[in-house]
């Protein structure tokens, strides 16, 4: 989701930051070109989610018989009202922060403590080990999503939060690459001061190497925020009880074959939207910096 | 990041798992005052609301058991349930629909409740007779019945009303073609220009309304014009073959993707959905696209809350057998592998009772399985301006229950997957129905 409202910023941007001086007819007839092309892929990208912002506040029946591209004649909150009332969303929104917070946080640090690790201490084959791990990262999420269901059915954590959480908590090898990569940037003097005045490896890594890393934890954080926010299918596959439900799960069950509530569904997403919206509003210069460091967009 | 911030965070948590409560971290079973955690599952999000209800009530007067509904999108809903089953975690009690019945009899996953039924001196002859029978096999019974269905059409009230037409109850139709039936979808069909299809005018290429909205299915479509003709997919419960080389299939399925499909008084098969299917049946009524619509009666909620026309509903037109619906209703199936039998049991005992159903009656949301409380549903949707007496009348005359056989479900998919090119025009329906058949014959043999 982020990819979306960051392509046209970073783009305009830049080119806008070209023209300071007065533009010749010829180049600014270039330009006119350049905006023109900015604009339709601004439209592909706007367009769905100004479809579902208008269905959102409209009954079903008017979105079976009217074109999407049409705002809502009778704006209603109704949609919104049903899901919080009939269908228990305030605590899939709940559900879907802890989650959240918990995987992020998990995530972080110990993605950190690895990254240190793998970074920056001796010990025999630190590097093959690294390059294992980082090797898990060429193998698709659907290979791994059977035997982990069948270890967490072993484990009897299925149906409980932890089977939502546990798989991405304990670090990641996106995160510990980043980060490592990062660490490697600090230079080996100032860790090898703090070992001879007798800091400990724990207090080097939250003394030093952290308050040097501000925004590259800044950037894994909302990289591991936006993926546990979005996650759809491992939650789906782990729990069964509608009180475990996160958002995304949710909104998917409002679809039932006889009933497909296009409404509710539209009104559903908005809500998980919104705070993904604010995030990026907030966080925009490190989310746009997150994609440029890591070419990674979850 | 400091010890500060991650005190803070962690203080966030704690707080966020509180009040999510124990439940769903596992550590709660068998836990305080013996309270037991059942889960229920089901399928569909409108009934879901008014089962909430009925479980509110039955969480006062049992303290010590919670229930937990599990709503499993319908189209895996039979996958999950019996994943679930495989790898542990599967619901205490959940909704059987008709087709995985024989399926999940055989795969041992359902208690028989005969004994329980006969220690509790519950009245079985307070529910539908035919609902009893298809849930019955050899003395055993798989589950109290909670609700039942018939198909019948709703009609776009206010498209008859400017047409000026009156939708007769008793419209008849023949597999050669003759009959009140097509003379009256003719007259209901109208292309762009106002011409309806007995018109010499009538332009074929530019209907603005079909008359008739009929899609690939057993139940809610062809079954019910084939059941007319006296053809029945099996010819007895649980047959582990078909019986559909006959010619009640063949007349009754090119009754409807031919005779109505080349009079252009129905909507053409590929309109209606992917091979068929009926998914876009509901938006082309809501459009004013198709006059009557042929459903079944637990769309009511859905038509209601989507359409912004007065809807009314029709009876099925009779056929050479007579007027005959598919009938059908479901069962709560009661985990034969249950950790808390007893407490599930009084979960299915409160479901299948009177007080119960008549909260579901009462809310509009099912046609109660007890008989007497039928009026209940009826009076519901009085009020909110549908007159549901032609599902009641349907369920009351002649019905053909719902096939039952280990293996059904596969079967009715592979059949309406093979019959999809007969609706699509580009298979005959002879060959069509030998696929079906052929397919469906292998589905049953293996039976799962």
């Amino acid at each position: 989701m982020a990819s979306v409202a960051s392509v046209a910023p970073s783009a305009t941007s830049e080119s806008a930051a070209g023209p300071r001086t007065a533009p010749s007819p010829r180049r600014g007839l270039r330009l006119t070109g350049y905006y023109l092309v900015l604009l339709i892929i601004v439209i592909v990208f706007i367009t769905p989610y100004l479809f579902s912002l208008f269905a959102a506040f409209k009954p079903l029946g008017d979105i079976l018989t009217q074109s999407p591209a049409r705002p809502p004649t009778n704006p209603t909150w109704a949609n919104f009202k049903e899901i919080f009332t009939q269908y228990d969303f305030a605590r899939y929104l709940g559900n879907t922060l802890m989650v959240t917070v918990i995987l992020t946080a998990g995530q972080v640090i110990f993605s950190m403590m690895g990254a240190y690790a793998f970074a920056r201490m001796e010990f025999p084959g630190r590097d093959a080990l690294f390059w294992v791990y980082l090797a898990t990262l060429m193998v698709p999420n659907v290979v791994t999503l059977v035997p982990m269901y069948v270890m967490f059915a072993k484990a009897g954590l299925l149906n409980t939060y932890w089977a939502i959480f546990l798989p991405y908590t304990l670090g990641v090898p996106q995160a510990v690459f980043l980060m490592r990569q990062y660490f490697m940037t600090i230079p080996k003097e100032v860790m090898e001061a703090a070992r001879l005045d007798g800091c400990s490896e724990s207090r080097i890594l939250w003394r030093i190497v952290v308050p040097i890393s501000r925004p590259i934890i800044i950037t894994a954080t909302l990289l591991a925020f936006v993926f546990g926010w979005n996650n759809f299918l491992w939650p789906l596959i782990v729990t069964n009880s509608n009180s475990l439900n996160v958002l995304s799960v949710g909104t998917a069950n409002l679809n039932s074959n006889f009933a497909n509530q296009w409404n509710l569904v539209l009104a559903a997403s908005l809500v998980a939207l919104i705070p993904m919206v604010i995030l990026f509003a907030v966080f925009q210069k490190h989310i746009v910096r997150s994609i440029s460091l890591t070419g990674i967009n979850r | 990041m400091s010890a500060r911030i991650l005190a803070r965070a962690a203080a966030a948590v704690t707080a966020l798992v509180t009040l999510s409560g124990c439940a769903g971290w596992g550590f709660s079973t068998g836990g305080a005052a013996g309270t037991v955690t059942l889960t229920y599952a089901l399928w569909d999000p409108h009934e879901q609301i008014g089962y909430q209800q009925s479980i509110d009530e039955f969480e006062k007067i049992h303290p010590n058991i919670k229930v937990d509904i599990e709503n499993v999108p319908y189209n895996s809903y039979e996958q999950k349930i019996t994943a679930e089953f495989i790898t542990g975690g599967a619901p205490d009690l959940f909704w059987v629909n008709t087709p995985w019945l024989g399926t999940f009899v055989k795969d041992g996953i359902l208690t028989n409740i005969a004994p329980l039924i006969k220690a509790n001196h519950i009245d079985m002859s307070q529910y539908y007779p035919q609902l009893v029978a298809l849930h019955s096999r050899n003395g055993a019974i798989y589950g109290l019945p909670k609700d039942w269905d018939t198909i019948a059409l709703y009609y776009n009230k206010d498209y008859f009303k400017k047409i000026g037409l009156q939708v007769p109850s008793d419209l008849s139709w023949s597999a050669d073609g003759t009959g009140s039936f097509v003379s009256f979808l003719k007259r209901a069909t109208t292309d762009t220009s106002g011409h309806n299809a007995l018109s010499p005018q009538f332009n074929p290429g530019k209907v603005a309304t079909y008359a008739l909205g009929v899609y690939n299915d057993p139940q809610s479509g062809w079954g019910n014009y084939v059941a007319e003709l006296g053809g029945k997919i099996i010819p007895y419960p649980y047959a582990p073959f078909t019986s559909m080389n006959t010619s009640a299939f063949q007349q009754g399925m090119s009754f409807l993707t031919g005779t109505l499909t080349n009079d252009h008084v129905i909507v053409p098969g590929a309109e209606t959905g992917p091979n068929a299917n009926g998914n876009n049946l509901l938006t082309l009524f809501t459009q004013g696209k198709v006059a009557m619509w042929e459903a079944g009666d637990w769309n009511t909620t859905t038509v209601k809350s989507t359409v912004s026309f007065p809807v009314g509903v029709a009876m099925l037109p009779i056929g050479p057998g007579g007027r005959v619906s598919v009938f059908n209703g479901l069962i709560d199936g009661l985990n034969s592998h249950t950790p808390h039998p007893k407490q599930a049991w009084e979960l299915e005992q409160w479901l299948g009772s009177a007080r119960s159903q008549a909260i579901l009656g009462r809310g509009g949301y099912v046609w109660p399985a007890i008989k007497n409380l039928d009026p209940l549903f009826q009076q519901y949707w009085q009020k909110q301006g549908i007159d549901m007496s032609a599902f009641l009348t349907e369920a009351q005359g002649k019905v053909v229950n719902f096939p039952v056989s280990s293996g059904m479900g596969a079967a009715l998919t592979q059949i309406a997957n093979d019959l999809g090119p007969a609706w699509l025009g580009s298979a005959s329906v002879s060959s069509a129905l030998r696929q079906a058949s052929n397919d469906a014959n292998y589905a049953l043999k293996t039976g799962n």
